[in-house]
């Protein structure tokens, strides 16, 4: 359950980014466009290049110990007291309430979570930006995680950053607060219902009659847009962040040159 | 009951392919969320009628589960001392037998009973059946579903998964001179003139209860239709059968957790009727029971109880709202599940009542979505309890001897690969590598089997690991952004 | 060993093996929702809830005084079409105070064996008369204590039931009620609350009154 009151730090001038497995693979857009927004507030943001998984799928699918041995080697790669900003609301889940779970509440592993911010948390409460949209006219529907809705309690934020923008209108959809179906490995070992889940989620997300969706984790995304393109149905969803970083004109595109450094560290 | 856990996958695969049962359950689900949601939609205190409320319901329970030994002998004490003989049942079996002996004692051929969810799980009717006792369900939403020789969808609402149709058409074939009708007054109408002659001429009324009040040894029922009082007050024989769970330790313990129980379940300040029993008939009383027997069941829940986490299974007070909100009972009903208790407290009892071997399917049916600790009155922690009946099932070794037939759902394969994925998260270098070389080779993912599939099409990876994106521009730009050295 | 033994054991191995949280039923007060303190007069805020969730839950509700309960129960009868009224020696006297009533009374049926009086209260009772020991106004319940002289069929089995609750007896909530109860730990053989006409909805979540307790409840609440 989500705690009653956070108190935030005022703004650092540096922050981690704990970029998130599925990010890394799936949206390197969306760390980029992190970085960018973070820069653009005057946050110095550092991406430990050893980071890989919280290990929240181990954790979820009843592998205590190897989670935690993953979640001990993820600890140590942020050594400095700055706030680790985390690009999803499940993985932000995992360090902030398993995290200590796992090692009995010991106060070094408490001190660590208390320092996990999911990103959309960090930028309202702690950034606190003014935006000014540089968009044009647009309408969205925003899915948020369970793990964000209910452990972490931050369907809020998303919301309050989106209303900011001028020109965007936020259409709410039909079962907001029901699941996507995704749940890690649960879309696979019963994959059945959870593909049920996410063919209503998904007739809910089209039937609000918006241009896309956007959400705060990727888990969720990967789990409705592909549910969404099976169907051969036109809308999808991003990240949050992307969207944000877009609509004030800071977001770098990946280009080109990314992918051809890519071929030539591949063959190396 | 024939309890079919093992069952659960071509179950539910069954159930999500019945438009009407989805339709029926989607309906019902909807029904019940708004009740519920309107119920605690009070004024009371600053923060919510419900938050406090819970906060309460889960205080008191955790209270009484920390002396449930000593309430129990206090609640057998008191109960003799009013004239309730009190019976103890390690198991169904055990039950069965001491309640078909009280029956027999009596010459009892005829029984009524009231919903009693406990008296589902240890399998009574069958058992009575089998030795011509004829066992009537009063409750009308059991009677239509012994009628239709089902069992009961859900905790609170036995027969949801059927409509009026359905219901006009089983009464039509089942009962003799009934014509179809889908009018609900003359469906019920029907139903009270069947139970009402079966009441006055029964030898036995069993039920189950709510709250088992250990100071003053009484039985709290709480009921809508009036059958639970008929069962309990014009036979001349009242049979109780409750679960060790059950027992608070005083009185005032019961309005708290009685409000948490009719606005979690159908949203009502209150039920029609709560009967509190204390006795059976008192010399110079004119009606009530001459006998009145209280049979308390383990069935696994000293299991629960053995584990400090587990324990909190047993906090349940049976309202069935985290059912009502659950993605995936309210997509599959109740029957997929194979057990007496379904949805999410289902998943989390039946391992205790069953053995995880039986069920192990059971725990890891579940996205975590969080929605039915969001619902719980006395705050059972659902997903952790579900998470750590997966660790449960996946090692015979957490909490050894604890949780029967843990490690049985273990799969080597399954365990080598968590292995090997610990390994590589924990090793870099080796991992980064794994990520490039599978966004190089993303456009194979589509032909990776998987029953991800069946209705989605496979991710596809991007063309670039942020992580190699970022040393990319790292590399590229003159001044190091992000760096990665601490400063 | 007894299944008894065996029980408590195991639990009492399980109590050991974890420390002991508080035990005081004090302690777990967090979160308790304010209860107005016993409120000996009924104000009219009282009276218009009680009233008014009562008739939310289909129960039909007379305000009167003791002059003119009798002629309430009357009227009631009248309009129901019920012509005979089964009931107490003690409430025949009451409403009898003002005169004869157009009503046949029905004693309880102190001859015969159980079979017969059920006979009787199952087939050949239409309505039965009873007082409310005291009401709950946050809950709209009325507190049936029954006696030998009320038993408990009499508000369960006939298909109307009337209530006689007076107004000092309503109590703001069950909590508080229990707290002034007159029993103290030797509670009555049943104590049951009734909140309206018997009810289900278990056909299709559609509200049907008279599922298998009385189909009408008449509460006449007297000044």
């Amino acid at each position: 359950m989500a705690e009653a009151v956070r108190i935030y730090p005022p703004k650092p001038d540096k922050v981690y980014l704990f970029g998130t497995c599925l990010v890394d693979s799936f949206s390197p857009q969306t760390g980029l466009d992190a970085i960018a927004l973070l820069e653009h507030h005057g946050i110095e943001v550092v991406f430990p290049q050893a980071q890989t998984c919280c290990g929240q799928p181990a954790y979820n699918s009843g592998y205590d110990g190897e989670a935690r041995a993953v979640a001990r080697s993820q600890m140590d790669l942020f050594p400095a007291s700055w706030p680790i900003v985390i690009l999803s609301g499940s993985c932000g889940g995992m360090m902030r309430k398993h995290y200590p779970a796992l090692f009995d509440h010991a106060p070094e592993v408490v001190a660590f979570a208390e320092r996990v911010f999911e990103f959309t948390e960090f930028l309202r409460h702690v950034v606190q930006p003014t935006f000014s949209d540089q968009g044009a006219a647009t309408r969205v529907t925003l899915h948020t995680s369970c793990a964000g809705r209910r452990e972490l309690g931050i369907h809020e934020h998303g919301l309050a950053l989106l209303d900011q923008l001028q020109q965007v209108q936020l259409v709410p959809h039909d079962y907001q607060e029901e699941c996507c179906g995704f749940g890690g490995t649960f879309s696979v070992k019963h994959a059945d219902v959870s593909a049920a889940m996410a063919e209503d989620k998904t007739r809910n997300l089209v039937g609000a009659g918006v241009d896309e969706f956007v959400s705060t984790d990727w888990g969720c995304m990967l789990n409705l847009n592909t549910t969404l393109e099976y169907a051969q149905q036109p809308l999808r969803g991003r990240h949050l962040i992307s969207f944000l970083a877009e609509r004030i004109g800071v977001t770098q595109p990946l280009g080109k040159a990314d992918s051809e450094k890519l071929f030539a560290e591949v063959a190396r | 009951m024939k309890q079919q856990p093992e069952a659960f996958h071509p179950n539910s695969t069954a159930a999500l392919a019945d438009p009407v049962l989805r339709s029926n359950f989607r309906g019902a689900m909807e029904f019940l969320r708004n009740k519920r949601r309107t119920a605690f939609a009070g004024v009371n205190t600053e923060e919510g009628d419900f938050a406090a409320l819970s906060r309460r319901g889960e205080a008191i329970k955790q209270r009484c589960l920390q002396q449930l030994p000593e309430l129990l002998e206090q609640l057998e004490q008191n109960c003799t001392r009013n004239g309730i003989q009190v019976h103890w049942a390690e198991t169904s079996q055990q039950a069965n037998e001491i309640i078909e002996s009280l029956i027999r004692a009596r010459n009892g051929r005829k029984a009524v009973k009231g919903k009693s969810m406990v008296t589902e799980e240890i399998g009574l009717n069958e058992y009575l059946g089998d030795r011509g006792v004829d066992c009537i369900e009063s409750d009308m939403g059991e009677f239509i579903v012994q009628l239709a020789g089902e069992t009961p969808s859900h905790i609170i609402m036995p027969a949801i998964h059927k409509d009026a149709g359905q219901i006009a058409s089983l009464f039509e074939n089942n009962l003799e001179d009934t014509p179809y009708t889908e009018d609900v007054d003359q469906l019920i109408g029907i139903g009270r003139q069947q139970l009402r002659e079966r009441f006055q001429h029964a030898d036995v009324g069993i039920t189950g209860v709510n709250f088992a009040v250990a100071e003053t040894g009484t039985l709290c029922l709480v009921e809508n239709e009036g059958n639970g009082r008929m069962c309990t007050t014009v036979p001349p024989l009242h049979i109780a059968v409750t679960g060790i769970e059950k027992v608070v330790a005083q009185l005032s313990d019961v309005p708290p957790l009685l409000s948490l129980l009719t606005r979690s379940a159908t949203g009502q300040k209150i039920t029609t009727y709560f009967n509190m029993i204390s006795s059976p008939r008192k010399p110079g009383e004119q009606d009530g029971p001459e006998e009145v027997h209280l049979v308390l069941l383990d069935n696994g829940r000293s299991q629960a109880f053995a584990d400090e986490e587990l324990r909190k299974t047993l906090q349940c007070i049976r309202c069935g709202a985290c059912m009502n909100h659950c993605p995936v009972y309210t997509r599959i009903g109740g029957h997929a599940y194979g057990t007496t208790y379904p949805g999410p407290i289902g998943k989390i009892v039946s391992p205790h009542l069953l053995g995880l071997d039986a069920t192990k399917d059971l725990p890891t049916a579940s996205s975590l979505c969080g929605a039915c600790e969001e619902v719980c009155p006395v705050r059972i922690p659902i997903p952790k309890l579900l998470q750590r009946l997966r660790v449960e099932s996946n090692h015979a070794g957490t909490a050894e001897g604890i949780v029967r037939g843990a490690g049985s759902g273990r799969k080597p394969l399954e365990a080598l690969v968590w292995k090997a994925w610990a390994w590589a998260c924990r090793h870099p270098a080796i991992y980064h590598r794994g990520a490039s070389l599978a966004a190089h080779g993303r456009k194979l993912f589509r032909f990776l089997p998987s029953r991800w599939k069946t209705q989605r099409t496979m991710p596809q990876p991007a063309q670039i690991t942020l992580h190699a994106a970022l040393k990319n521009r790292q590399r590229r730009s003159a001044t190091p952004c992000p760096q990665e050295k601490i400063s | 060993m007894s299944a008894r033994e065996n029980i408590l054991n195991r639990l009492r191995n399980g109590s050991a093996s974890h420390p002991a949280m508080h035990r005081n039923a004090a302690h777990d007060a967090c979160g308790q929702i304010s209860h107005a303190s016993n409120v000996s007069i009924t104000t009219d805020r009282m009276r218009q809830q009680f009233i008014e969730l009562l008739r939310a839950n289909h129960a039909q509700v007379m305000e009167t005084d003791d002059l003119g309960l009798a002629e309430s129960v009357v009227t009631c009868l009248q309009e129901l079409g019920i012509t005979q009224l089964m009931g107490s020696e003690e409430v025949r006297f009451l409403l009898g105070e003002q005169g004869e009533m157009p009503i046949q009374w029905q004693p309880w049926p102190t001859k015969g064996n159980d079979a017969e009086k059920k006979e009787t209260l199952f087939s050949r009772t239409p309505a039965a008369i009873t007082t409310a020991t005291a009401g709950i106004v946050e809950t709209g319940s009325l507190v049936l204590i029954p006696s030998a002289t009320e038993p408990r069929s009499l508000s369960l089995i006939p298909p109307t039931h009337l209530v006689i609750i007076r107004e000092r007896d309503l109590y703001p909530d069950l909590e508080n009620y229990i707290a002034h109860s007159p029993w103290g730990l030797s509670m009555p053989t049943n104590i049951v609350l009734v909140s309206g006409p018997s009810k289900t909805a278990d056909i299709q979540q559609t509200l049907a009154y008279g599922a298998h307790g009385p189909s009408k409840l008449v509460v006449f609440l007297v000044s």
